[in-house]
């Protein structure tokens, strides 16, 4: 019983944290709603704005899906499957910021790209006037999430029986994988599409380096006018917001009616020629463009000057490395460790008091994050908040707290119940239980939610800066800074901290189970 | 820089000798008042030799006053103007998030007009004594300072080249326009309102309207009219002949300086005499670039440091603030190796670093912040929908 009352009061603890969802709506009866939309809709940046916003949503939903189509319909069920399966966390793990900031260095105007092909004498550039460049990285990025939902969904069913059956009755992969496969999988990503489509919408970071600039897209236009000095552009910036929200909606809709496009039709006995060829290749080639954003990082952190044609540094230098400061790097991993882990305690508290009803602590995964960080920011300034690490930590909370629990909560449902029952007949206490079997159960599952919790911490951009007043530095707003102070030197050195921070935290949460239970084959 | 030395240590000693006694008991009231507190210092944070002189600073004002400084590294000043509004707004007027900032004349406007400061303090600074009031340090922007704010340094809007590759440099706007139609393609200027963007299209306004007299009072609508009609006829003509025909603008000089060390762009732009020698010393621009500027002369404008009204350790960013204005922080910030920002406080030019601006460059002083809204407001209603 008493533990049921701990559940819930993690529960109200967790839903007092969400209350930025609903202040989304106060702001409505401030505004004049109507007029302020007007005067959007007819600035000469608002159609430009809205044209590259949609092209690179949703260019960056078709991406992720073909690509993730191309390569998992390629690899599934064949013997480089498995070793695809255990890439795709580090390939997650890789921040977007740091993703963006390479790809800034290989294609910005005069950048390695355009070194490489000099004699061709071509432009090549990010930040193109339609959101393209955007909607690329953005779709690439987001293609390794799809296919790690997907490779999910393929754990779970049944479909690698209905693979093998319909193998051995002569179908060819790519017939398989078109008619039985994409209409059973496709309706289970409809939550991770939603996640996407609002990540693409609002992304303030990514659309800033890589998104066009004159205007930028939406969720930075709106984002400038919240910080205007005049009351009536930050109105116009809240309204700017709403809209998005509204955006949103409609691309929910649309997202949920995809399925319908791609209804189940049992092979009828024609066997179509078709296998995948282009899978491998793609593959190959995204992840050697992993590598090269690597090293261009890597090798622009140890430059001191490397102009234009050079393909390599001219002269070298640590400076850059010397000029890195230590305390982003402290309030990265306290922020990281504390929000992933006190999510962790709230999210196992719910979980294990039995109450029902908590989907929709998912709902920050599918709302742009401008208007939460919005709502965010006038609770604190309503409840008289001081901006510092605490206020950051509750912030951040909004968006680990549904990432762990996405992670955890199957993992709990699928804990063993006949071990469980052994457990109680031995005479433990639900206290004992919990602490001596569940948790030793669950140790791969938790080191996984403590990783995404962390890497969520480690990405927020938006919540650090504006709730924190920008006292508080994190190596993701300091690459942010880096990138507008237009070092590329610093620049490489600050995203290459973040990007290690982000793999090694990875690596950690992927071999600790494994050093935990060396002697337990079935816990790895 | 040696030479300098005895003169410096002359104004040191002196220095008591300038205060009178009763403003000591006061400045000693507040230096006591001072000692323990913690200032939130706002300042844009884009350029690290600007971020290590400021934390050197506070290490000094640490030591010698107790004053714990912590500098708040922003991106756009205008957005903690927004704060500070936002702070008053919610009924937080005695502990705000910001105690003290680095303020240009626009944003001190809005400021000074919604009440948003602190009443006059930058006159009793002991420092202040020693500022060189030659210099346009009692008006931002054409707007009185009454006290409100304390100078911190001297800028003017400068253009960086490379003499291999540009061989004749423009002497005004209209020169301008014809290199860019000899090159098309290599010049550009950052996207509006970003402060350099605004500061370019305020040169050239001086430069196109010869220096209109209504430039210097608060603007109206017929004036406006009338000063900018050359000004947009003339961005008509140049734009189409940028940088990616303008359907692109750099986010910031950063990214300006990066493009013009590749040799994608002919000029950079920086709102520092000094930076070229300065980017030049850090590998950020190639060997042997320049900077020049118009005939007519460049615009020119003292920055300030400004106290929010609901600051809470006011007494703290006074002593700062006194601190940045000493001979001590003054000398050092002009320190071509340290910042190369020029003081305030000594008027004789120093000599300059070969790759600097010129000394003699005429100063144009800044139009009145009243003009800066409209125009930014105009540029994108005209340009901002790309091409």
């Amino acid at each position: 019983m008493s533990l049921r009352l701990v559940g819930i009061a993690a529960l109200l603890i967790s839903a007092a944290l969400y209350l930025p969802v609903l202040t989304l709506v106060v702001p409505l009866s401030q505004l004049e709603l109507p007029s302020a939309l007007r005067e959007i809709i007819t600035s000469s940046q608002f159609t430009p704005a809205l044209i590259s916003t949609l092209v690179s949503t949703f260019g960056s939903l078709i991406i992720a899906l073909l690509l993730s189509y191309l390569l998992m319909g390629a690899l599934v069920f064949t013997p480089g499957y498995r070793r695809f399966a255990r890439q795709l966390p580090l390939l997650l793990a890789v921040p977007h910021l740091a993703f963006a900031v390479g790809l800034y260095l290989l294609l910005s105007p005069k950048g390695w790209l355009e070194r490489l092909v000099a004699p061709l004498d071509i432009g090549i550039w990010v930040q193109d006037s339609y959101g393209l460049s955007l909607a690329v990285a953005l779709g690439i990025k987001e293609s390794w999430f799809l296919c790690w939902m997907i490779w999910a969904q393929l754990q779970r069913s049944a479909l690698a029986d209905q693979f093998l059956v319909a193998q051995t009755q002569g179908y060819q992969r790519a017939q398989i994988v078109r008619e039985i496969l994409v209409p059973q999988v496709l309706p289970k990503l409809r939550w991770a599409l939603l996640a996407i489509a609002a990540y693409s919408l609002s992304s303030v970071e990514m659309a800033w380096v890589l998104g066009p600039t004159h205007p930028p897209t939406l969720a930075v236009l709106a984002w400038s006018w919240l910080l205007d000095s005049t009351p009536q552009q930050r109105a116009l910036g809240l309204t700017l917001t709403l809209f998005l929200m509204m955006l949103m909606l409609l691309l929910a809709l649309l997202i949920w009616q995809l399925p319908q496009l791609f209804r189940m039709r049992l092979p009828l006995g024609s066997r179509r020629a078709g296998r995948f060829g282009l899978g491998v290749p793609v593959k190959r080639a995204l992840l050697l463009l992993h590598l090269v954003l690597g090293a261009l990082i890597l090798l622009w952190s140890f430059t001191q000057s490397w102009f234009y044609p050079a393909l390599l540094p001219q002269r070298w230098s640590l400076s850059a490395w010397d000029s890195l400061a230590l305390e982003p790097l402290l309030t990265t991993l306290s922020l990281g460790t504390a929000s992933a882990g006190l999510a962790i305690i709230l999210v196992l508290l719910i979980l294990e008091s039995g109450l029902k009803r908590a989907g929709w602590m998912l709902l920050p995964l599918f709302l742009p994050v401008l208007p939460l960080v919005v709502g965010q920011y006038q609770i604190t300034l309503g409840l008289g908040l001081a901006p510092g690490w605490a206020t950051v930590l509750l912030a951040h909370l909004l968006w680990v707290l549904p990432y762990v629990y996405l992670v955890l909560k199957p993992a709990y449902q699928a804990l063993p119940q006949d071990q469980l029952l052994i457990a109680r007949s031995l005479g433990l206490t639900p206290l004992d239980l919990v602490l001596r079997v569940k948790l030793a159960l669950l140790a791969r599952p938790l080191c996984a939610a403590f990783a995404l919790g962390f890497s969520v911490s480690l990405a927020q951009y938006l919540p650090t800066l504006f709730i924190g007043a920008g006292r508080l530095e994190t190596l993701t707003t300091e690459t942010l800074s880096r990138f507008a102070g237009g070092d590329k030197r610093l620049l490489g050195a600050q995203a290459l901290a973040l990007l290690a921070v982000a793999l090694l935290i990875y690596s950690l949460a992927q071999s600790l189970p494994q050093i935990l239970y060396a002697k337990r084959k079935a816990m790895h | 820089m040696m030479s300098k030395l005895p003169l410096l240590s002359a104004i040191v000693l002196s220095l008591p000798q300038l205060i009178t006694t009763a403003s000591a008991q006061d400045w000693s009231a507040i230096e006591a008042q001072a000692r323990g507190q913690k200032v939130y210092f706002n300042a844009w944070g884009g350029s690290d030799v600007i971020n290590d002189y400021i934390e050197w600073a506070a290490e000094r004002v640490a030591q010698e006053s107790g004053v714990e400084v912590e500098l708040v590294k922003i991106s756009d000043a205008a957005a903690v103007v927004t704060r500070i509004a936002t702070e008053f707004g919610a009924g937080n007027t005695t502990d705000g998030s910001v105690d003290l900032m680095w303020v240009n004349g626009e944003n001190f406007r809005r400021l000074k007009q919604e009440g948003l400061l602190a009443d006059s303090w930058a006159t009793e600074l002991p420092s202040a004594a020693l500022v060189d009031y030659s210099l346009p340090v009692t008006t931002d922007f054409s707007i009185p300072t009454d006290g409100q704010e304390s100078p911190w340094g001297g800028a003017q809007l400068t253009l960086i080249y490379h003499p291999d590759r540009l061989e004749q440099t423009p002497a005004d706007a209209d020169e301008l326009l014809a290199l860019a139609q000899q090159q098309p393609g290599k010049l550009a200027y950052p996207r509006v309102p970003d402060f350099h963007a605004t500061s370019f299209l305020k040169q050239l306004l001086l430069d196109l309207s010869n220096e209109d007299a209504a430039l210097y009072s608060p603007v109206t609508e017929a004036e406006f009219e009338r000063v900018t009609a050359p000004l947009w006829s003339y961005l008509d003509k140049l734009h189409p002949l940028l940088w990616r025909e303008a359907s692109a603008f750099p986010q910031g000089i950063a990214q300006m300086h990066s493009l013009f060390a590749d040799g994608e762009l002919l000029m950079s732009l920086s709102f520092n005499p000094n930076d070229a020698a300065n980017l030049m010393r850090s590998g950020t621009l190639p060997e042997g670039v320049r900077s020049f500027g118009f005939e007519r002369g460049m615009l020119g404008n003292i920055h300030f440091v400004a106290i929010p009204g609901n600051s809470g350790s006011k007494a703290g960013a006074k002593v700062f603030a006194n601190f940045l204005l000493s001979p001590e922080a003054q000398l050092r910030k002009a320190d071509l190796d340290v910042w190369g920002d020029p003081s305030v406080l000594d008027q004789s030019k120093a000599t300059r670093d070969p790759a600097a601006l010129p000394a003699d460059t005429p100063w144009l002083a800044e139009p009145h912040a009243s003009w800066v809204e409209p125009l930014e407001k105009a540029w994108l209603e005209r340009y901002g929908a790309g091409s």
